[in-house]
């Protein structure tokens, strides 16, 4: 694949290196002389040294040729003006990485449509959403959360003896908002029919409402090691997020945060959530606000040295589950020899999924299951599609994959059964085996690379 | 192609050095026992690919690591596939210990020829049947005859 790199901030730099290496012919676009000279001389890539905002610059780089261009740049507004004209110069996809989401967030279709871009990646809403997921991982073997929290895709084991075993799917009594997308027999993924049966130890895949889902664990008898007090340091964007998420889930979270301003905010924002002003690393207010009894404290304000540091004292009071955010991605494996539980790099977090659209080889994937043998797809109803305006059950989805879940331009999310009726600009969740990912492609209208 | 990088593929069941510095040494001087560039070539070759893991590991993850070189001496494109039972410390992705390595080195002249071969090591690598099989085989014939089923049929 030709792919086009423009800005070689964290984000880029470790593409183009994983790239490289996996046999993509890779281009490097960036201002910094230096930087782009070591990095084209060493990984063999094709190195354009200049403004990846500037029409020029991306024909120099052949922007016409790039099958994939991901404008990831450290600025907005650079990384808006490249996708612009990149797409307009002939490049076949383009992501587009942005800090700050909330002008987009209000108007999706308007910016989709004016800016040409085939993704949206944001590192804030990408680290609010794997933070959230760990607060929620209980007895699940994996969870991978889609359309904002909304909807999860969650992987449990089935006990020896339990409710479901040795029934068939069409007699399940599942919760309501919930859907056995896949089982993992043995290692083998299979998209079970109404008359196939769960058997003890197959790993179900079950997709909807965090709060359904959690209703599914109970009748499954899977414990509840879910948190339920959650200590958060930090009052970020991202705080914010992973702080309205779950106070939404009803877990009761208190918010440590240094700044005033930013604790009126806060505070003004998540109504009914304890907001302090204060210092995380002081000893005496852990203490007071009894930070030790919490299931889980999460470090998540700007400074790496200062979420380390308030992870380390919550653990040494107890605290079960240490969550930090890392700025800098080349200090996560070190974290975790340092004692916290989990380090979450926003940056990483962006150039991992990256990566798994090359490898799937669709810009739709937005997770991988069992290393490719089955994959989440996030497909829109485009306007005028075949799709628009059928029933599910005979919009002539293949066997083999699952739809789980639909948002609406509205934002409303939907479990859709057979009956219901899609519409155009549904944002659609599926659950496919790799066998069918071609086929589903082509009925939403989209190329595979 | 990948048939004939098949057969010339140089296999290591075990390697004997204990260090990521170590491996490539020996495994690049495997690739000079075959034949894949002269001998005055290897130091140059060598201090490239250090410099190249300087900047960020070849270990993508999972136990693999797929160091690559390209080289103005080297004649054909050369695969040497070795095995640690040991485990090697390479900083990869994952931060996992490396067992299975893939040296490539390649002529400088043709870049595309080495592209396709990374492309073919890297779905290997990311199988995770191919990486269980490699590490259960004997020695290296049955590594050989596995390769031969994973090539892509030309």
């Amino acid at each position: 694949m030709n792919i086009l790199i423009v800005g070689l901030g964290e984000v880029g730099s470790y593409l183009a290196k994983v790239l490289s290496t996996e046999g993509h012919a890779i281009t490097i676009v960036d201002p910094d002389l230096q930087r782009i000279r070591r990095i084209a001389d060493l990984l063999d890539v094709q190195a354009v040294h200049g403004d990846g905002s500037r029409p020029e610059v991306l024909d120099r780089a052949e922007a016409h040729a790039a099958d994939l261009l991901l404008a990831v740049s450290n600025d907005d507004r650079v990384n808006m003006l490249t996708c612009l004209f990149g797409k307009r110069m002939g490049a076949k996809k383009t992501v587009l990485r942005l800090r700050d989401t909330s002008a987009v967030r209000r108007s999706k279709t308007f910016f989709r449509k004016n800016l040409q871009y085939d993704v949206l990646l944001s590192l804030d809403d990408l680290a609010a959403a794997e933070i959230v997921k760990t607060v929620f991982q209980g007895q699940a073997l994996g969870a991978e959360n889609f359309a904002e929290g909304k909807v999860q895709l969650r992987r449990f084991q089935l006990p020896e003896q339990g409710p479901f075993v040795g029934q068939m799917v069409k007699d399940l009594k599942l919760p309501v908002g919930v859907l056995i997308t896949a089982i993992d027999r043995d290692h083998e993924v299979i998209v079970p029919g109404g008359s196939d049966d769960l058997r003890a130890h197959d790993e179900v895949f079950v997709l909807g409402e965090p709060k359904a889902i959690a209703a599914f664990e109970k009748k499954i008898g899977a414990r509840q090691a879910q948190a339920r007090r959650v200590v958060l340091f930090g009052g970020s964007r991202i705080g914010l997020q992973v702080g309205q998420t779950l106070q939404r889930e009803h877990v009761d979270v208190r918010v440590i945060v240094e700044d005033r301003e930013e604790a009126e905010h806060l505070s003004e924002s998540l109504k009914g959530v304890v907001v302090l002003h204060g210092d995380a690393t002081d000893l005496h207010l852990l203490h007071e606000e009894h930070v030790g009894e919490a299931d889980a404290f999460l470090g998540i304000a700007e400074a790496d040295e200062r979420n380390l540091m308030s992870c380390q004292l919550a653990r040494t009071l107890g605290v079960r589950r240490t969550v930090a955010l890392v700025h800098k991605p080349d200090y996560v494996s070190l974290y975790q020899q340092l004692g916290i539980d989990v380090a979450v790099s926003p940056r990483l977090l962006c150039a991992q999924r990256i990566l798994g659209f090359v490898r799937s080889r669709s810009i739709s994937t937005i997770a991988t299951i069992e290393e490719g043998k089955a994959q989440v797809l996030e497909l829109e109803v485009q306007a005028g599609s075949p799709l628009a305006d059928k029933k599910l059950k005979d919009a002539g989805f293949p066997r083999g994959c699952v739809v789980g879940a639909i948002t609406r331009e509205d934002g409303t999310v939907l479990i859709p059964r057979g009956e219901d009726q899609l519409r155009a600009h549904d944002q659609m969740v599926i659950f496919v085996l790799d066998g069918v990912v071609d086929t589903v492609l082509a009925l939403a209208g989209v190329e595979r690379e | 192609m990948i048939g004939q990088l098949v057969e010339r593929a140089a296999l290591v069941a075990q390697i004997e050095a204990k260090t990521k510095e170590g491996a490539l040494k020996e495994l690049l001087a495997v690739a000079q026992t075959a034949g894949s560039f002269p001998a005055k070539t290897m130091k140059g070759l060598q201090k490239r690919l250090g410099e190249r893991e300087a900047i960020g590991s070849t270990g993508l993850g999972n136990g693999v690591a797929v160091p690559h070189v390209k080289g103005d001496d080297v004649q054909a494109v050369t695969l040497v596939l070795a095995r640690s039972k040991a485990g090697l410390e390479w900083q990869a992705i994952d931060g996992r210990a490396v067992h299975i390595v893939f040296l490539l080195v390649s002529p400088a002249n043709d870049p595309e020829t080495h592209l396709r071969c990374l492309r073919w090591i890297s779905t290997l690598a990311r199988s995770a049947d191919f990486r269980r099989f490699l590490l259960d085989v004997k020695d290296e014939a049955a590594m050989r005859e596995l390769l031969r089923e994973m090539a892509p049929k030309e």
